[in-house]
Order: C-alpha cells, then sequence, then structure tokens
C-alpha cells in the first residue's frame, strides 16, 4: 500500500474523514496530540439551533444560513452534505434519533431548552416536544447537576406540565464523585438496582424520569433500558459540562470502527510543523518521545480543531496564526483600543444581547473540495485539506452547528480525497 | 411624592460603603453614635473592590511622601494586631533592577529611617534565594513588612463589627439628594434597587464616597477636587512570587507585583480619567503592565494573565493647585465644610488609602464628635475584628489544609479556589445575598483560571436550594455573572486565556443554552 492520507487531529471532524476514507480501503494514519471535543461536548448532532431564533426545520435553515452568509461554511457544503453526513455519522455508530426534519428539544442541566438535529437514543427521550410530567435526578454527590434548579427553570420554560427534583443518595464512597466513577458505578448492578429502589417511591404521576448523563460508557444502553423496564417510565440523559460521558462513548465506537477498517490512530503525536515544496506538503513533522519524526502522506487533512484546541493560536497581538504550516488566517476585524471593563457597582449583563468575541471566529477559508486558500483564493497546497473547527466564520456555540459542520467537512473531504486518488 | 415613603433618624449618615465609610461606620458606632451607612451598590464596589491587594510597610512613600509613608507604617502594625485574618504576611522587596538607578536605594533607606518604616537590606543572592523567579540582574534589595491583604474580607469584618455595635448598613441603597435648609445639611433622600425612597436624617453626614465625592459636595454646593486617577491590574494565574515586589524607585508605573492567594496581580497605572464610572482598559495599557512584570519577573509574559480590571483613585486636589495625578499627595484630606464653605452638617473624607482606613475613620468620627459637641473616645485601633481573635494571618495553604480535612464528607464548587459547598452555606447564612457576584467577592468563586466557566452552574445550584429562590432569579444571576466575567477577560484573549473563553462559551450557549432557558414563559 502507499503513503496513507494522514489525518491531524482526533475530534469528530478528522475521526469522520479518515473513518470515511478507511471505509473506501484507503489508507489513513490520525495523528493527534491528544483526544478532541468529543471528550467534552455531548453528542447531540447540531446541525443549526438558532439563527437567531430558534430553528425548527435545520436542514431548511442551512440552506437560508448559506444565502445570506456565503463564507460561512455551510454555504460551500450545502444542506445535502450536511444531510448525507449525519445520516452516515448516525449509521455507522448507531444508537441515534434523527435526524428528522425537525429539531428535538432537549433539557439542558440548568433547565433550559435546546434544539438539536439529532441525539443518542439514551437522550433524545428527553424531547420537549410533547408536554410532560418529568423527574429529573439529584445524584447527591455528583456537583454539576443540581436538579432543583433545572427543574424549576425548566417548569418555568412552560415545554412541561410539571417538573420534580427526585433525589438519590445511594453512597459512592465520596462525596465528590467524578462523573467518570459514576459511569463506571453504573455498570454494577448493585448500585443500579440501590438507585432504582431509592427512585420508586418518588415517581408517582411523572411520566418521564432525566438522570445526569453518566450511565456508563459500552454499557449505557443496556443501563437505560434496565432503569425504563424497572422505574416503569421513560428515561432519559441530560448533557453535563465536561467531561462528557457520552461523548466518549461515541468516541470510542467512532474509533473501533475505524479500526475495524484498517485505520491507524496515535494519539499522543503531536504535529509540530511540515516540509513542503510550493504546491504540495511533502511531509509533516511529529514530536515523538526522543525525537521528532517526519510522516509522509499521500494527502494531509488539517483537523487541529481551532482556537478552543490549539490548531489555531492567537498572539497577543490579537493575530490569529496556523501552528503548523503558518496557513493565511483571515483575521477578524481588530478591536479599536477601548475594551469595555464592568461598571461598579450594579451590573448588568445580558449575555443573548452581547456580541460575540471576533477572534473567536478566526479560522480557515477553503475552497470547493475543502483546500485552505489565501487571500486571493489560490489554493495553499495541492494536497492539503482543512475540516472542522477550523473553519471560520461560524458562531457555533451561538448558533448550535458544531457538530454539523464537523461531520459535513470530514465527510466532504473523505470524498474530495476518494475522488482524486481514483482520477 | 410617595406616601409611604419610609424614614429614619439617626446622630451619624455615612454614605459611601468602601473601606473608609465602613470604617467611620464601625468606629461611630463604637463611640456609641447611632450610625446608618448607606452604599449604592454592593459594599466594596467602588476602588476598595478594585485596588491592588497591598498592605503598604510605607516603604513607597519614604521619599516622595514622608507623612504618607509614616501613616502607612504605623497603620500597617495596627491592622495587622486587629485584621489579622484578612492579611497574609508575605513580606516585601524592593529591588533595583537593571534599569534602575540603585542610588536611589540610599534616599530609600535613609527616608525608611525617618518615617518609621522597618527596613533591612539584603544581599542579591539571599533575595534571589528567596524569590528565585526574581529577575536575576537586580542590583539591590530590601525588605520590609509590606503584605497581602484582601479588602473584601476586611470590610465585611469591619461591617459585622460595626453591626455588633447597632450600626445599620444599607446597601443598595443610593443618595439622590441631601436634605439641605439654609446652608445645613440635615440627612439624605435615598432610593434603594425597587424604586423605594427613605428619608434619613442626621445630626452630621459624613461623606466618604471616595472618587465620588465631588458629586455629593456638590449636593450640599460645596466644591470639593476630586481628581479621578485611574489604575489598572492583570491578575496572573501563577502565584510567580510569595514576595510582595516593588521597584527601588520613584513610584511609577507598573512597579509593584502582590501575590493574592493562588495568582499574582501587577499593577498599576495612574491616568486622569474624566468621571470615576467611566473608564476603559486598553490594549496598550495590558501591554505595558506585562513588559512592566517582565522587568521584575523575567518569562513573566508566558505565564497566563487572567483578568484585568480597573480602580479610580480618590485624589484630592486643592482648589488653585495644579499637578499631575501621580503627584498628587496619598494622605487623605478631611473637609470641615463649616468652616470651609459655611455649609454646617457636613464632612467630607476623601484621598487616603486602603491601608489607613481605620486612622481615616478615627480622625473623621473625632471630627464629628467636635462637631456635635460629645467627648467619646475612639477604640477601634484596640479591638479586634470578628475573625481575627486568634491573631492568626491568612496562609495560603489554609483553603487546601480545610479541603483535606473533609475531603471526603464535602462537595468543592469551585476547584479553582477551592471553596466547598458548606462554605457557601455558610456564608448564605450570614449574608442577605443570593447574589452569585456578591458571592464571588465573599468567597472568591470564579476567580481562577476558569473565570466560573465550572463553577457557575455549581453555585447556583446550591444557591437555588438553600434558599429557595425563584428561577427567574437564579437564571438572572447566572447571566449577569457570566457576562461580568467575560468582560474582565475580554482585554486579555489571546492564547491560552482565549482557549479558555472558547471552552466556557460552549458550556454557556452550547451545553446549559443558558440564555433561551425560560424563554417559553
Ligand atoms: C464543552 C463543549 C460542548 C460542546 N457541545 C456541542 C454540542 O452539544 N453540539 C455540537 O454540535 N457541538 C458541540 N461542541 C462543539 C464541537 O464539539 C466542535 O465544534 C467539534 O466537535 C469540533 O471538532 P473538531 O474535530 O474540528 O475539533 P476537536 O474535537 O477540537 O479536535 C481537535 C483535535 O486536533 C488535535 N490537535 C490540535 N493540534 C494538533 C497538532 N498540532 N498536532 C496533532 N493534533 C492536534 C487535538 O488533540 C484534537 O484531537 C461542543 C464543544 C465543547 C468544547
Ligand atoms: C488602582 C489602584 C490600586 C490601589 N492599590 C492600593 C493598595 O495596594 N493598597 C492600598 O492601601 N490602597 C490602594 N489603593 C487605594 C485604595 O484602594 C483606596 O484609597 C480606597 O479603597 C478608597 O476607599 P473609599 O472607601 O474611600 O472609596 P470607595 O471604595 O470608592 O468607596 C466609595 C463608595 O461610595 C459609593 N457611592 C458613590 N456615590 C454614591 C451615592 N450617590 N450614594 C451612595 N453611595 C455612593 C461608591 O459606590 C463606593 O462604593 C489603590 C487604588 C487604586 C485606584
Amino acid at each position: 500500500m502507499g503513503a496513507p492520507v494522514v489525518v491531524i487531529g482526533a475530534g469528530l471532524a478528522g475521526l469522520t474523514c479518515a473513518t470515511r476514507l478507511a471505509e473506501q480501503g484507503l489508507a489513513v494514519l490520525v495523528l493527534a496530540t491528544g483526544q478532541g471535543a468529543t471528550h467534552l461536548a455531548p453528542p447531540l448532532l447540531d446541525v443549526l439551533g438558532y439563527v437567531p431564533d430558534r430553528v425548527e426545520h435545520p436542514f431548511a435553515a442551512v440552506d437560508e444560513l448559506a444565502a445570506a452568509m456565503p463564507a460561512h461554511p455551510y454555504a460551500r457544503l450545502g444542506a445535502a452534505t450536511v444531510r448525507t453526513a449525519l445520516d452516515w455519522f448516525t449509521t455507522t455508530v448507531g444508537g441515534f434519533v434523527g435526524p428528522g426534519d425537525r429539531n428535538l428539544l432537549l433539557p439542558t442541566a440548568v433547565g433550559g431548552a435546546r434544539p438539536t438535529a439529532a441525539a443518542p437514543a439514551t437522550m433524545a427521550g428527553g424531547d420537549l416536544g410533547r408536554p410532560r410530567r418529568v423527574g429529573l435526578v439529584e445524584l447527591s454527590a455528583l456537583r454539576d447537576f443540581h436538579a432543583g434548579l433545572a427543574a424549576d427553570v425548566l417548569a418555568r420554560g412552560g415545554l412541561v406540565q410539571e417538573a420534580a427534583a427526585l433525589r438519590v443518595a445511594t453512597p459512592t464512597g465520596g462525596a465528590d464523585t467524578s462523573p467518570m466513577r459514576y459511569a463506571q458505578l453504573f455498570t454494577e448492578t448493585e448500585f443500579i438496582e440501590a438507585v432504582v429502589a431509592e427512585l420508586r417511591p418518588q415517581l408517582s404521576g411523572l411520566d418521564a424520569v432525566g438522570f445526569p448523563a453518566v450511565l456508563g460508557f459500552d454499557t449505557a444502553e443496556r443501563v437505560w433500558a434496565r432503569l425504563q423496564d424497572s422505574l416503569g417510565v421513560e428515561v432519559f440523559e441530560i448533557a453535563l459540562p465536561p467531561p462528557s460521558i457520552p461523548g466518549i462513548r461515541f468516541y470510542r465506537r467512532l474509533v473501533a470502527r475505524l479500526r475495524a477498517a484498517g485505520g491507524r490512530v496515535e494519539i499522543g503525536s503531536p504535529v509540530r510543523g511540515a516540509r513542503t515544496d510550493q504546491h504540495k506538503v511533502i511531509g509533516v513533522r511529529v514530536a515523538t518521545a526522543g525525537r521528532d519524526r517526519e510522516v509522509a502522506g499521500s494527502a494531509y487533512v488539517l483537523a487541529t480543531g481551532g482556537l478552543r484546541a490549539g490548531g489555531l493560536l492567537a498572539g497577543e497581538d490579537g493575530r490569529v496564526r496556523e501552528p503548523i504550516l503558518d496557513l493565511p488566517v483571515p483575521q477578524p476585524p481588530q478591536p479599536t483600543g477601548d475594551l469595555p471593563v464592568p461598571q461598579p457597582p450594579q451590573p448588568t449583563g445580558d449575555l443573548a444581547t452581547s456580541p460575540v468575541e471576533p477572534r473567536l471566529l478566526a479560522g480557515l477559508a477553503v475552497d470547493d473540495v475543502g483546500r485552505p486558500v489565501d487571500a486571493d483564493g489560490r489554493v495553499c497546497f495541492d494536497n492539503l485539506y482543512a475540516v472542522g473547527a477550523t473553519l471560520g466564520v461560524a458562531a457555533s456555540w451561538r448558533e448550535l452547528s458544531g457538530h454539523g459542520i464537523a461531520l459535513a467537512s470530514g465527510y466532504q473531504v473523505a470524498g474530495s480525497i476518494m475522488s482524486r486518488s481514483q482520477q | 411624592m410617595s406616601g409611604q415613603q419610609a424614614s429614619i433618624s439617626c446622630d451619624v449618615l455615612c454614605i459611601g460603603g468602601g473601606s473608609t465609610g465602613v470604617g467611620i461606620a464601625r468606629d461611630a458606632a463604637m463611640r456609641g453614635l447611632s450610625t446608618v451607612l448607606v452604599e449604592r451598590g454592593d459594599l466594596a464596589t467602588g476602588t476598595t473592590g478594585r485596588f491592588h491587594g497591598l498592605l503598604h510597610s510605607g516603604g513607597r512613600y519614604v521619599v516622595k511622601d514622608p507623612a504618607a509613608a509614616r501613616e502607612c507604617a504605623e497603620e500597617n502594625i495596627v491592622l495587622r494586631r486587629i485584621a489579622a485574618d484578612c492579611i497574609e504576611d508575605t513580606g516585601g522587596l524592593f529591588v533595583a533592577t537593571p534599569a534602575d538607578d540603585p542610588a536611589y536605594g540610599d534616599r530609600f533607606l535613609a527616608g525608611c529611617r525617618a518615617s518609621g518604616v522597618p527596613v533591612e537590606e539584603i544581599t542579591v543572592g539571599e533575595a534571589l534565594r528567596r524569590e528565585p523567579r526574581l529577575n536575576p540582574g537586580i542590583r539591590r534589595a530590601f525588605l520590609v513588612p509590606d503584605a497581602s491583604v484582601d479588602s473584601w474580607k476586611t470590610v465585611w469584618a469591619t461591617v459585622r463589627s460595626a453591626q455588633a455595635h447597632a450600626a445599620r448598613i444599607l446597601a443598595h441603597h443610593r443618595v439622590e439628594s441631601l436634605l439641605v435648609t439654609d446652608r445645613q445639611v440635615s440627612g439624605a433622600l435615598v432610593v434603594d434597587r425597587a424604586g423605594q425612597r427613605t428619608r434619613i436624617e442626621a445630626r452630621m453626614v459624613v461623606n466618604a464616597t471616595g472618587a465620588w465625592a465631588g458629586k455629593i459636595a456638590a449636593m450640599a454646593g460645596a466644591r470639593v477636587n476630586v481628581r479621578p486617577g485611574k489604575g489598572i491590574m492583570i491578575a496572573m494565574n501563577h502565584r510567580l512570587v510569595n514576595t510582595v515586589l516593588n521597584r527601588c524607585t520613584m513610584p511609577a508605573d507598573g512597579d509593584i507585583l502582590v501575590p493574592i492567594r493562588t495568582v499574582s496581580v501587577i499593577g498599576t497605572t495612574d491616568v486622569e480619567v474624566a468621571d470615576p464610572d467611566d473608564w476603559a482598559i486598553t490594549a496598550q495599557e495590558v501591554q505595558q503592565m506585562l513588559q512592566a512584570g517582565e522587568m521584575l519577573v523575567p518569562g513573566f509574559r508566558s505565564a497566563r494573565a487572567l483578568r484585568a480590571w480597573g480602580g479610580v483613585r480618590p485624589l484630592y486636589q486643592p482648589e488653585g493647585e495644579a499637578t499631575g495625578s501621580r503627584d498628587i499627595t496619598r494622605t487623605h484630606t478631611l473637609l470641615d465644610h463649616a468652616s470651609r464653605d459655611g455649609i454646617g452638617g457636613l464632612l467630607t473624607i476623601t484621598g487616603g488609602k486602603f491601608c489607613t482606613y481605620r486612622l481615616m475613620a478615627e480622625q473623621t468620627v473625632d471630627a464629628v464628635c467636635t462637631a456635635l459637641g460629645e467627648n467619646r473616645a475612639c477604640r477601634t485601633a484596640e479591638e479586634v475584628l470578628p475573625d481575627s481573635t486568634e491573631h492568626k494571618h491568612y496562609w495560603l495553604g489554609a483553603r487546601l489544609a480545610a479541603r483535606e480535612a473533609t475531603r471526603n464528607s464535602d462537595q468543592l464548587v469551585c476547584e479553582c479556589e477551592l471553596v466547598p459547598r458548606s462554605r457557601l452555606l455558610k456564608v448564605l447564612e450570614k449574608h442577605s445575598t443570593t447574589d452569585l457576584d456578591d458571592l464571588r467577592r465573599l468567597l472568591r468563586i470564579g476567580m481562577g483560571p476558569c473565570q466560573g466557566g465550572f463553577c457557575m452552574l455549581r453555585a447556583a445550584g446550591v444557591v437555588h436550594e438553600a434558599v429557595g429562590a425563584d428561577a427567574a432569579t437564579s437564571v438572572a444571576s447566572l447571566r449577569t455573572f457570566a457576562a461580568e466575567r467575560r468582560k474582565g477577560v475580554a482585554p486579555l484573549l489571546h492564547g491560552d486565556q482565549l482557549r479558555q473563553a472558547a471552552l466556557d462559551e460552549w458550556i454557556l450557549h452550547g451545553v446549559l443554552d443558558i440564555d433561551h432557558a425560560m424563554a417559553e414563559s
């Protein structure tokens, strides 16, 4: 076999691209510093959630957004690719509900109602589309979910008939039990039975019960089904701040899929630089114990995750750069001299109306097939592609489009590479 | 006018809930005067909550302003006695960096001796052993009793002492106007957050509004020229040094680095601003501070800048004198408007420093007593503040030690500042606030590297449950807190702090979607 396609970054975008390629029989090597946002983010497959009003029909909204914002990654990808990518992903890893034509509306850990196009079956049952009487479970040693607050806010939102806080104090061996440890406890029959016993007397009149998303890793779906059986109500998981137990679940499945298809994944292999000629990337320099080594590929995919993941860096002067190849990065508008500071003594801040920090929107611009281009639209390197959060313009955390962009761009670039390798 | 307007009458009405005001309230109440304090926001949200955190030894002023130096030296000893728990005894070093004239050290030494500031010159080697990150190019080093002091703790303890002596402390009460008839001030009209007005009648009104003093004095028709001098500070996410570092030069910009709990704070600047409520931090000022830090601690810039803030000095300038704001004396000014302007019933106290707050209060209440014809002695230098009765200084390991003792029985709400659930609950019992930003000042929740990204939700959950708050209040408190934290990092968004901000945005919007919580109602 010839040189592999080298994918830099093991987040959802890089893994999607790599798995697609491996499934089609191409040699693939994923090099990554560490795990990506999969371990932080709930695996909610967002396409579009807010524009800024709440989106009901995500794919239709993608086309509208594309028309209004020609520089947005979706404008190039189009709704059809986004849909195909989500369908591929949900079929490949399994266990998802959606995507349908409408967004689901899932309760958040603070009692909000958050749109998403597709969600793991263990989470999708939270959909607030029909009014129900819901109980939210507080696990006494888990500090990241406060059922009292979430239930009150949820009830106030008016999408449920009733929301109640349920208490579970089953001992965990400490007062501060991490989501990772809870996930492990939920593999133990004794623990599950104790939780069920505590909850049963609290269920009267409830239709559904929401747990913080810690129901385990590989066994989560079985535990979830078992809880529904023993409690006799619908059960769903609610996403928590990092770490993300369900995110880790699907990361493991995707990596297993990639490996089964012959792909290789090296975590702990940061890429520090690259050797190029005028037209092509010739090899990337990987920092491994002892010495750097050069890895040569037939094509390269930059899936380094943008500013949050360190794939792009912002200097003190506000300029954003790409550290591996020093690719041209369209710069965000520079802040003008004076920046606002809090006004004592009566702070009133409204996040919804506060502007998006422009620096966070910086990212690469790419051509039709996904290759980074400079300010004049010229392709930087013939065999270099960029996917996921390295792409600029989208305020994904506001519009809720992170995984949609990661999946669709990863999927599309795999297609570009395959069609060129067949030529 | 509203029919149900409440009214209060007292001996002394103190306006302003910074260190100066609460010091006055405590002193007056301890002397048996019936005392009311009003503050427009929460306590210590003016300059007192936005200062540099240095308990001066006096060293900084020995050459330029010996009177200020002597006051600092004396009050340093008093505060260590009455407010031990609010102070970390870090000690201070004055160092001549390669850019400073080593000869200044001689004037410095002479000045310290003349002003009563304890000082000892140590060798460069000794200084570097004590502070290994210190610029190895320094040429002289002097040890003084500088320390790090927590203004919030001091203010709260002072307030509790005042309340124990029957003072009434009214936060979130803004003075709208003074009651003035025939050039005699007899109280003030105040309005609270809900728009409710209260008429407060007092035998004596004390204007302790710091940089805002000119505005209050103007309500009585008096002219007080307070020039607001803005200074900015930046907190770095490490304890880069364990001793307060000062450059051994004439006071200048960015020449002090103060270790405060788990961070270190570089400051400060001095720029005259038009309005004490209206200031901004410029990108250039941020650069200037980082550069200055580099002079004291090489590699300073590579630490992570967590948060920037500005405070406004109340610098009083007597009529007719014109000097740059750095040149105005750092001692305080007490104005008796009766003798000065022919307006009775009103005193203004402004200028000074945090570390002389007790002395300022003593002199002010002395003047109050004189005006009222009372003869009552001050006891604030002897009576120890609540929490400090064990005479133990705060030490960096305190929270960790407390945490280790209860790690299996108590939950941690804020990892960065090691705040457990039990402490949060205790504070909620003691203070009548549920506002997350108030709790930040009380507990330092959300002040570490994550700037609230992780602990905000936890704190909101605990508070909501403990006080039975309603949903709208809890959500509003979360949103306000998030917006506030964001503003503090805005001037520093680069490198790792930008990554942190991106993560926080994802948690707030992507995971919690707090903007749209309750949108349906
Ligand atoms: C807390 C949180 C919650 C989120 N919630 C949601 C959600 O609910 N729904 C949604 O749609 N999106 C969500 N997102 C966003 C979403 O996860 C991201 O937009 C998307 O997954 C980005 O994927 P990525 O593959 O581009 O990057 P990442 O997942 O960030 O992966 C980047 C990868 O690149 C590697 N890397 C970086 N630099 C180098 C280098 N020099 N050499 C080698 N490897 C390198 C990293 O180690 C990592 O493996 C969330 C994000 C966060 C942080
Ligand atoms: C950048 C900087 C760094 C400093 N560093 C140090 C240091 O390290 N050590 C030190 O000892 N000193 C330091 N100082 C000085 C010290 O912080 C101040 O001198 C001291 O805090 C002033 O306290 P105050 O109570 O007089 O004023 P403030 O704390 O400003 O209190 C005045 C209060 O009056 C209130 N008020 C205003 N108008 C009204 C109204 N209409 N009705 C009701 N209330 C009103 C305000 O809200 C405010 O809370 C520093 C100052 C600055 C600016």
